[in-house]
Parts: C-alpha cells; structure tokens; sequence
C-alpha cells in the first residue's frame, strides 16, 4: 500500500448517512468510468448493439443476484433494487440507446450519456426534493451498465480493513461490502435520504457522503477518522487525536459486545425475582429492533403513527393487516398496542380538531376517541380481529376516570357484538390496560384495578401533570423530576392497587430505560419495564446484578425522605455502591431513554 | 377501442417516490391495455419507471388514469384502488 505521509491535518465536514467512529487507511476506489467517444462505419453498428445489449442483460443478471442474496435478510431493499431493475429495462435507457446508436453511428458508451443526459433534464424539471434525489438510482444503474460494457468487474482485495472512498456508491455496491474487510465509507455526493444512505444505516457500516471533492482530498494509503455520528471526517489526523478516538473507540467496542452479551439473557434478579423488559415502538420494523435487543414483548405500541401525516385515517383492513403483522412476527411474546392517543396537537389532515390553548388539558387520546366514536371502533374491530391471529393486550391512554374506561368497555363489548354478528373471528380473551398518566386515575387506582387485567404507568405526563411542569418551556423544564417524593409515592400508590387486586403493574415511560431509577423502580413493586429497544441490554444487565431484598428497602427509605434532594443523594450512595461497573467511574454512564 | 379514464389523488406523504412508483408500473405491466397517466398535461406510460417518476408526483397531486385495451376496465381499476390505499403505506 502506498503510504503518503502527513499533508495538513483538517477536518471535513459532510452529512450523516450512518453513525459510527472508525480509523483506517483509505481506498481511493475509481468506479465512476472512463469511456471514449467513438465514432462507427454503419456496418459496425449491429454488433455495438449486441454488445449493449449483453451488458444491459448482465446487468440484470447482476442486480437480480444481489437481490436474491440479500431477499432474505432485508426484504425490505428489494423493492430498492427491484426499482432498479426497472430503470434498467425502461425504455428511455434500453431502446433510446439503440436508437441514438443507430441515428448517429457511435458508441453504446456515448449513446448511453446522451440518454442518461436526456433523462436528467427531464429529472431537473422537477420541484419535489424527495423524488428529485431519485435521479441518483438512475445514475447508479447506468455506472453499472458502464462497468459492464467495460468488461469484467474487479472484486477488490484488501489486506487490511480500510475505509472506501468513492465519488459515490450504489446501494448495490453497499449491500456488497464486506464487513470483514470494510469499516466504513465516504463519498463526494449523496443524500441522507439515498438509497445508499440507507443500506448504509440497515447494515452499520459508517459512512459520510456529501463530502465534497472528498476523493481529490485523499489518496489511498492515508490515514482518516470517519465520524459518521457527526457526519465529519479527519484527514491527516495529528497523533493526539488518533489517540483519544483509538481509545474512545476501544471502549465502545468493549462496551457493546458486553451490553450485547446482556440482551438475551433472562431479567431476573439475584435472587430470583423476574422482571418483564419490553420495548417501546410505533412502526412495525422496529419490531426486528426490539427482538434484537432481547425484548420480551412490545410494552408500548404507540398506535398514532399511522395515522399521523396520513390525509384520511387508515381503514380497518389496512389496521387489521398492521396489528396482525406486529402480532405474528413478535410472536410467542405480547404486544400491547396502545388505542391512538390523537387530538390535542397531534392529528391527521383531513380530521379537524378545534384549536386548543391548552392540547395537553385538551380533547385527545381516550377523549378524542369516545368522541370521534367511529374512528375509535374501527380502531377496536381492526385490533380484535388481530387478537384472534396472537398475543394482544389493548391498552387505553390518558384514562382519567372510571366511567371513561367502562365507556370504552362498553364501545368494545359492542364492537365484539357487531364482529359476532358478521361471523367474523376475534380473540375472545384479550387483555385490556389503562394508563396511568393523569393523577386523577392515581386516586382511583383502586376502583380502575376491578375493571382491567393490567396497568402501564406513563410516567412522562404523570410527572408533568402531577407536578405541573410543561417540559417544553425552558423556565421550569429543570423541575420536572421523576425523583419528587410525589411522583414516587403516586407509583407506589398504583403498584399497591393493582397488587391488591391481582394485576401487574408496568411502567413506560423514560424512566423505564434509564438505568438510574432502576432500583427504586424494582423495589417499589414494578413488574414490568418498557422501554427503547437499545436501552434493554442495559437495563437487563443491571437487573441481573441486581437484589430484590436491596431494592425493597431501598425503596422504603426513599419513600420515607420529603425532598427531591434527599432521595437523589441517598440513591447516589446506593447506585455507586451496588453496581460498580455503571455507577464506578464517570465515563461508562450511559443514559439511553 | 374504447379509451376508459379516471381521476384519482395521490395520498402517499412522500408522492410517487421509488417504492410506490415500482409497485405502480410493476402492476401496470400485468395488463395488456396501454395505460397512460396524465397529469398537467403531461402525458406518460405506466410501464416506464422513468416516466412515472419524472412526473414527480407530490402529495396531493391530481392525476388522471387512462386506459384503452382489452383489460382496459380491470387495469384501471386495480390501478385506482393501488394509488387509493397508498400503496399500503401509512
């Protein structure tokens, strides 16, 4: 390898595509083609033709591979590719280019150029940003007709693991990277939204693109820090610098592969207490996520997600389809699908909701549904029929009373009537929850317990409300606090209802994945945690280390101190001393809510 | 023939992008009948991926669907209901 030694240090900044820090000797790789322009006798223009043509069908034969060898990993690109595909073989590209080659008599590499030319113009026209960008699919398809038609693909060889550089690379040529040989790569164009961008971030390979001249800036050999977090690069790095991101990235690494030891193990205690982690999501992708991350279950479908940003709420079918599709693929473990919590400020286009001074004390969630009573049903019948297909519990948000939760009991019993009276099948033993956010269902724990099999306690509103504290607005933002002996003895009040009457308790919020209340958490008597899929190794990990009996009374002298500060320097004290390995030293704090 | 039209609105957030417009001309190429989508008049094939995409359709766009063909009928309505459930997206 051609080592050049040091030129200035700087820094380059580009964007995002896929986070990860690595440090490697550069490859500068040339995949943009070079090509001649050539004029032909008209005799020679027949068998120019059939040279397109192989190249147009190795192509396909190419990307149809790719798409088979990576159909079953990530289903989702090959649509990606698919498309692909079809640019290859539309007119404009294929026919246009035999056509040029037979009205000006030359090459299939400059017949191709005037085509791809006569695309772009018709791409510049464009005003959408979003499908403007998809002028770079039609890009990377003719650089593969260009290899082609140029012979042989060369398959790089590496010694080492280097980063790739590039003007760009195709998602084709990023599905192909391997990983054992790749750490990461930069390129001169490309969006955060491209395709390349994309496979990018599916498979964790970092990456910069939109760099620049960033292969004028670095010739293969050099050393480079890619910091695909900040979306920058280094060239020319001085050795201080090398040092601190060698180590910083030596403790990450440690750190993940041991968090990721965690994911799958049990969470269970010590002494044998269990504890259901469960993940928080809104889309159905994020289930793969969260089966990674060792989820037993998902705690918290936020059903709204597909309704925001949609012109018209989606229809039954299209719900029934989404909630079966969750159910199947988390099977055997729950999901808790969450019914919309809608209105206030969050709604879809075509639904008018009045303006509210106040969304947050306003008509939404459980109130917006018991009112907009047909958008509510459809939701119900849509989640009853997936019920019948796995392991449904349906959860109601912002639940403030009993009678609106024996309301919506009394909208699903109808709903269960009407899907009898179709002979539609539904499951007949789902679970039903309510949330307890507002601090009114607090007082009424008791009286709500009769009524569910389950409670959630989203601690997020819970804290704003019982403290009256709009996290939003930077004048008291700094009291929000989930540590006020309030907010504590609200979830040990809840926690002490639903024990009374049987039901589990779990929690939801972001407390629920910060690693900091865990003990207090456990030791009031939380059942279950929800959280983010990335923070569940780590939640596991300090469950595993951790001792029902500790927690217990750690919980009972929290609960018996009346400010903020007192709790906080007593569970300080605890923290540091039962779980060294988090709460040790200052840097492997890793707080991920 | 008989040339069959209909007029439709595009409700994907993100308009006639790669996926929808892939799954557009894959399900227009199952059908005999040419079918056209006119919009501002421009007029483009179905079947061409670089037609349908540089139409650039956004959010909200109006279109109208023509078809003229054997399954000219069926083809445009399979075509309405693929752009009315966006594509089986949110």
């Amino acid at each position: 390898m051609n080592i050049k030694q040091c030129e200035k240090t700087c820094e380059v900044y580009g964007l995002k595509a896929s986070p990860g820090i690595v440090i490697g000797r550069v490859v500068v790789v040339d995949n943009g083609s070079a090509w001649q322009r050539i004029r032909l006798l008209r005799e020679e223009v027949p068998p120019e033709i059939l040279r397109f043509k192989v190249a147009i069908a190795r192509t396909e034969h190419q990307l149809m591979d790719i798409r088979d060898q990576f159909a079953e990993h990530l289903p989702d690109y090959s649509s990606i590719i698919n498309s692909h595909i079809l640019i290859l073989k539309d007119g404009m590209i294929s026919n246009q280019t035999v056509k040029i080659m037979e009205k000006k008599l030359i090459n299939a590499e400059w017949a191709l150029d005037k085509a791809l030319q006569a695309i772009e113009a018709r791409f510049n026209k464009l005003t959408d940003p979003y499908i403007k960008e998809r002028f770079n699919d039609v890009r990377h398809v003719v650089e593969r007709i260009y290899r082609l038609l140029g012979g042989e693909e060369k398959v790089e060889e590496f010694a080492e693991k280097v980063i790739l550089t590039a003007r760009d690379f195709s998602p084709e040529d990023t599905l192909r990277m391997n990983r054992d040989r790749i750490l990461g790569f930069m390129t001169d164009i490309g969006g955060i939204t491209s395709h390349t961008s994309i496979v990018a971030r599916t498979l964790g390979i970092p990456a910069v693109v939109g760099l620049g001249n960033i292969t004028g800036q670095v010739a293969t050999g050099d050393l480079v820090i890619l910091d695909g977090d900040r979306g920058r690069v280094f060239l020319h790095p001085t050795s201080d610098k090398l040092d601190f991101y060698w180590e910083y990235q030596i403790r990450q690494k440690r750190f993940s592969e041991q968090i990721n030891f965690y994911a799958h193990l049990p969470s269970e205690t010590i002494d044998g207490l269990q504890i259901q982690v469960k993940a928080n999501i809104e889309t159905i992708d994020e289930v793969a996520l969260a089966v990674k991350y060792g989820a037993f279950g998902v705690g918290l479908f936020r059903s709204e997600f597909y309704y925001l940003g949609a012109n018209e709420p989606p229809s039954e079918d299209i719900l029934f389809e989404l909630y079966y599709q969750l159910l199947t693929r988390l099977a055997p473990f729950p999901a808790t699908i969450r019914t919309f919590d809608l209105g206030g400020d969050k709604i879809t286009a075509n639904i008018s909701s009045p303006h509210e001074k106040n969304p947050a004390l306003g008509l939404r969630a459980i109130r917006f549904s018991l009112q907009e009573v047909n958008l509510f049903k459809t939701q119900l019948r849509a989640l009853l029929r997936a019920g019948f297909h796995g392991y449904l519990r349906i959860l109601f948000p912002m639940i403030s009373s009993l009678d609106e939760l024996l309301q919506a009991k009394e909208m699903m019993e109808g709903v269960k009537e009407k899907l009898r009276r179709d002979g539609l099948p539904f499951g007949e033993d789902i679970e039903i929850g309510v949330m307890i956010e507002v601090p009114s269902a607090v007082s009424v724990a008791d009286d709500l317990a009769r009524e569910v099999d389950f409670f959630s306690i989203g601690t997020n509103d819970l804290i704003q409300y019982a403290l009256a504290i709009d996290r939003g607005n930077e004048n008291v933002a700094h009291m929000y606090e989930p540590l006020h002996p309030a907010v504590l003895r609200m979830i040990s009040q809840v926690v002490e209802s639903g024990h009374k009457m049987g039901i589990d308790v779990g929690l939801c919020g972001e407390m629920a994945g910060d690693i900091t209340y865990l003990p207090i958490l456990l030791g009031l008597g939380i059942d279950e945690l929800s959280m983010h899929p990335l923070a569940i190794p780590y939640i596991k990990k300090m469950i595993r280390s951790s001792k029902a009996g500790d927690m217990d009374q750690l919980a009972r002298e929290a609960l018996t101190f009346s400010t903020a500060d007192e709790i906080r320097n007593h569970l300080s004290d605890y923290l540091s001393e039962k779980y060294p390995d988090e709460f040790g030293s200052p840097l492997e704090i890793h707080s991920l809510s | 023939m008989k040339l069959l039209t209909k007029e439709i609105t595009i409700k994907n957030k993100s308009g006639l992008h790669s996926r929808p417009s892939t799954l557009l001309v894959e399900t227009a190429k199952r059908f005999s009948a040419d079918i056209r989508l006119i919009q501002d008049q421009m007029s483009v094939d179905s079947k061409s991926i670089l037609d349908v995409l540089s139409l650039g359709c956004a959010h909200g766009t109006r279109l109208t669907i023509t078809a003229c063909g054997k399954d000219a009928e069926e083809a445009l309505e399979t075509l309405a209901k693929l752009i009315s459930d966006t594509f089986g997206e949110e």
